[in-house]
């Protein structure tokens, strides 16, 4: 069966070698330009003056980025622990619902994931400047919390409807409360969703430039605002640094989920049930 | 399980925080702000899309290479001039991406399991945050940047390869590469390997087991990967403010600088609109064609 | 999705907490103090003068933002609270119309009538003498500057007179093609484009607007600027660009960035034309400020002789402060684009603010900029 589907897709091995170089060396130059610049003497992104470490001592005294790096975790903290937990909520109701109800709600979550960013930034903002909240650290918060729930759903309701649903009207029947039954019996099973969708709000709240640019006011900045200012104004190595940094912070991380996965696949598939 | 009344805080929550901001967006579209204070009810926003300056139609050097000199309002100029470039960086994705979304699942076919450290690599860059990795371009492509300093150093003659169209369509291929290939790869790597064996079977060569099975079996990656690339660079301000050197306009930019310097929120939001149609017709249309394909059935 | 073991989760979930527990306490921490919200120009006050106004006052925190054209300030004004910002005379004109400053008790600021020029306060900073004879209660003067050609000697010959014609010439050369730099801001942009033609840098006559909108447009077709802010500096200096519009300060920051560079300073010179625009940024409080008190402490700071010199250094802008600009290099101190004589000062023309000059201006640069 193997061998079919690898005669398939078998043709000239050197075109395809380089092909994939081009390809990947069209991901990794600028990652590897703006890391070598990052220990460039000079203060300059393209010419090359001699090795320096300057611009990372620099990188962690500058109050503007260590603040904005400040806001960006609490700010991502915060709206994927939120929208975590309402979207939990939400799933559970969810099931509850009928097929056109249900149905309903699911318009209305994918609604923000397709619209694109630019119009929910500023949709966000017009709401917040309607309603006279002054753009700030509460309006970028609340901003990230809305734009993460639909994600936060979509990653917990496939474990909702994988669930069994005569699970918690057992645990009723023998006994148990219905808080009891929800955190001992629904929770647990549902819980890889529910991680799931923290570590993928997390992300796309750090990530997130336009929607916070646009609602998050003169007052604060997170880390991608802040990258943005510093892009248009002088050149900067330390905007280098930053990324040398963040590069290898990224890389660590998904070394080490990927070599627990590979590890976690490797042993015998046997499932715990509880 | 009586727990349905838990679904309603979010329906609550999303009429304030999806429903209400769009209904504003049209609200602001619809009223303009007298001196006095008071709101009235205006076109003005839509009559400035189609009136105003009138320049060139820029479309696939109609201009330069037919001769073809079609006067259009400025701001419908501006959105032909956004829905060319997207479309080109789409289809470059799709001509760069597919095959290597090929090659990664051919590899990950051939593996036992665990994830292929290529396909690892691939990622990586992605993670980073996409105003670095734009930024980055600029160290390469500036007139006196590293790719110009090499090519005089061979003694080749430099090049413009910034605020022109090549080095907005380059950052949106590089910004949106990946998400034409994951979708691409996804689709490829549950192909039902017995399929392409049947066709060899009863056979097909292999660029007939591509061009019947394999291809057709994966155009729902193709459609979902086009759509994922066009969305955001049909609606992208950030690459052509990093890469445009000031000069470049695209439909986001007229929008944010409306909304943001300019403060014309009639017209910021009456070009919303029309952009927010637009980019949910032609998603409508694709992901119609994608349903449309799945008639095979052989798809996970 | 692999199935997750429970202890692992729990794990998860205490770190979690204690993240957001560590958050919370060092946010709650941090509000002992006053946090007073500076907005200033983007590279507009030394690195460490916040530092040091912090050690000097431990009770007040400052915490900077920055913009890059004074609309851009003035759009954020009413969606967000700061209590220091940096507005150009016109705009602080306009803010004083609008009655959205703060006044501020001059008293509580000795450093401004004690060191600065008093030269400035003669200055019609607005066409209503009522308006403009006020400006100087409501805010105080931080830096000033020159709106004049940078270019490259080595490229772009000397201009033969200060007349507008001749000073501007190169930016509307197509010979300089993708090498001119110019500012996406729209009272220089459309300034220059006036004071070229020959018209006031305030003209709001319709005929003058649209030649010299029809002007940057032709500009933008053959001459390809660049357009931008901050980033233009780096670029006349590395030679990418060849002349361009500039303020003072810039022309000074590239002075400085050659010497850091080790290059020849001459290589960039700047020539003001007649007429051309003069300007005052400003400090001022907002009226929605919610520390006035401690932001009038600041601006005292940094009218401080020592601390006014840094800055200027810095930013490169000419300073108003008397006692500073003795202990400026001469190369600085006697250039007369940057510290102008009496004589100069009468051709200078200050930007006015108006409706009917901040809507027609706008409509022209944003249509400028989408051609």
């Amino acid at each position: 069966m193997r061998k079919g589907f690898r005669k398939a897709f078998s043709g000239g091995g050197t075109v395809r070698g380089l092909y994939m170089a081009f390809i990947f060396l069209f991901l990794y130059a600028p990652v590897v330009v703006l890391v070598v610049f990052s220990f460039n003497a000079a203060k300059s992104r393209s010419v090359w003056g001699g090795f320096t470490l300057e611009w990372y001592q620099k990188l962690f005294t500058n109050t503007e980025i260590l603040s904005s790096l400040r806001v960006t975790l609490i700010v991502a903290l915060l709206s994927s622990i939120v929208a975590t937990l309402v979207a939990t909520v939400t799933c559970i109701g969810l099931d509850g619902l009928g097929k056109r109800r249900r149905a309903f709600v699911m318009n209305l979550t994918y609604v923000p994931i397709v619209n694109p960013d630019l119009v929910t930034g500023i949709s966000l903002m017009l709401l917040f400047v309607f309603m006279q909240f002054q753009l700030g650290f509460v309006t970028l918060l609340l901003a990230h919390i809305a734009f993460n729930i639909p994600y936060a759903i979509l990653s917990i309701l496939p474990k909702m409807r994988q669930l069994d649903r005569n699970l918690y009207e057992a645990a009723l029947d023998l006994g148990a409360k219905p808080t009891q039954a929800m955190v001992r019996v629904i929770l647990p099973e549902i819980m890889p969703g529910v991680v799931t969708a923290l570590i993928l709000t997390f992300t796309l709240s750090i990530d997130d430039f336009v929607i916070s640019y646009f609602t998050s006011g003169a007052g604060v900045s997170n880390l991608a605002i802040t990258i943005y200012s510093m892009a248009r104004k002088s050149v900067n190595p330390q905007i280098n640094a930053l990324s040398a940094l963040m590069f290898v912070v990224v890389l660590a991380l998904l070394l080490i989920v990927n070599f627990r996965s590979n590890r976690e696949m490797r042993k015998p598939k046997e499932e715990k049930s509880r | 399980m009586k727990l349905r009344w838990m679904a309603y805080p979010y329906v609550l929550w999303t009429v304030v925080f999806t429903i209400a901001p769009l209904l504003l967006v049209a609200w602001f579209a619809f009223t303009t702000m007298q001196p006095d204070g008071s709101t009235v009810f205006t076109f003005s926003g839509f009559e400035k899309i189609v009136g105003g300056d009138r320049v060139p139609l820029d479309l696939l050097g109609l201009q330069k290479i037919f001769g073809i000199t079609l006067d259009v309002p400025l701001y419908l100029n501006i959105f032909v001039k956004s829905l060319q470039i997207a479309l080109l960086s789409t289809l470059a994705c799709l001509a760069f991406g597919y095959p290597a979304a090929y090659l990664l699942a051919r590899r990950t076919a051939n593996r036992r399991g665990g994830t292929d450290l290529l396909l690892l690599l691939f990622v990586i860059p992605m993670w980073m945050n996409a105003l670095l990795r734009t930024y980055a371009w600029l160290a390469l492509l500036e007139p006196n940047g590293i790719v110009n300093t090499v090519l005089s150093a061979v003694g080749l003659p430099r090049g413009q390869f910034l605020y022109n169209d090549f080095g907005i369509g380059l950052g949106m291929v590089y910004n949106y590469l990946p998400f034409m290939v994951l979708p691409i790869y996804s689709v490829l790597v549950k192909v039902d390997r017995s399929v392409i064996e049947a066709a060899e079977d009863l056979g097909a060569d292999r660029r007939h087991v591509f061009t019947r099975v394999t291809l057709p079996l994966s155009m729902p990656g193709v459609m979902s990967g086009i759509n994922m690339v066009f969305m955001p660079a049909m609606t992208t301000f950030l690459i052509p403010n990093l890469l445009g050197g000031g000069r470049y306009m695209l439909i986001g930019n007229v929008i944010e600088r409306q909304y943001m310097i300019a403060r014309d929120w009639t017209t910021a939001s009456a070009l919303s609109i029309v952009l927010l149609v637009f980019v949910l017709a032609s998603m409508k249309f694709l992901t119609r064609y994608e349903k449309g394909n799945e008639g095979g059935g052989v798809l996970l | 999705m692999k199935r997750m073991r429970p202890d692992f989760l729990v794990r998860v979930a205490l770190v979690v907490s204690v993240l957001a527990a560590a958050t919370l306490v060092t946010t709650s921490c941090a509000s002992k103090t006053t946090t007073i919200y500076f907005y200033n120009w983007g590279e507009y006050i030394a690195d460490d003068t916040i530092a040091k106004f912090e050690a000097a006052h431990p009770e007040i925190k400052v915490s900077m933002k920055t913009f890059d054209s004074n609309e851009a300030l003035y759009q954020t004004l009413d969606s967000s609270s700061f209590d220091v910002i940096v507005p150009s005379d016109y705009m602080v004109a306009r803010l004083v119309k609008e009655g959205k400053l703060y006044k501020p008790d001059m008293s509580a600021i000795p450093n401004n009538a004690k060191y600065n020029d008093p030269r400035l306060a003669n200055l019609v900073l607005d066409s209503d003498p009522a308006v403009a004879s006020q400006v100087f209660q409501y805010a105080v003067p931080y830096l000033y500057g020159t709106v004049g050609l940078i270019y490259n000697t080595a490229d772009v010959p000397a201009p033969k007179s200060d007349s507008p014609a001749d000073v501007w010439a190169p930016l509307f050369d197509a010979k300089y093609a993708n090498r001119i730099g110019m500012y996406d801001s729209m009272r220089e942009s459309v300034g220059v484009a006036l004071n070229m033609l020959g018209y006031s840098l305030n003209s709001v006559d319709d005929a003058q607007l649209a030649a010299a909108k029809a002007l940057l447009i032709q500009q933008k077709d053959t001459a390809k600027p660049i357009y931008g802010i901050d980033e233009l500096k780096d670029k006349y200096v590395s030679d990418e660009l060849a002349a361009g519009v500039a303020w003072s300060g810039d022309y000074v920051a590239c002075l400085n960035k050659l010497t850091d560079a080790g290059k020849d300073t001459n290589q960039i010179a700047f020539a003001l034309s007649k007429g051309t625009n003069f300007f005052i940024d400003f400090l001022a409080i907002p009226k929605n400020a919610k520390h006035p008190k401690e932001a009038q402490t600041f601006i005292d700071f940094l009218c401080s002789p020592g601390i006014a010199l840094a800055d200027s250094n810095y930013a490169g802008y000419s300073t108003p402060n008397l006692e500073a600009q003795k202990s400026l290099p001469a190369v600085l101190r006697d250039n007369t684009a940057l510290y102008p004589t009496d004589d100069m000062f009468k051709t200078f023309e200050v930007y006015f603010s108006s409706d009917a000059i901040d809507s027609k201006y706008s409509a022209i640069w944003e249509s400028v900029m989408a051609h």
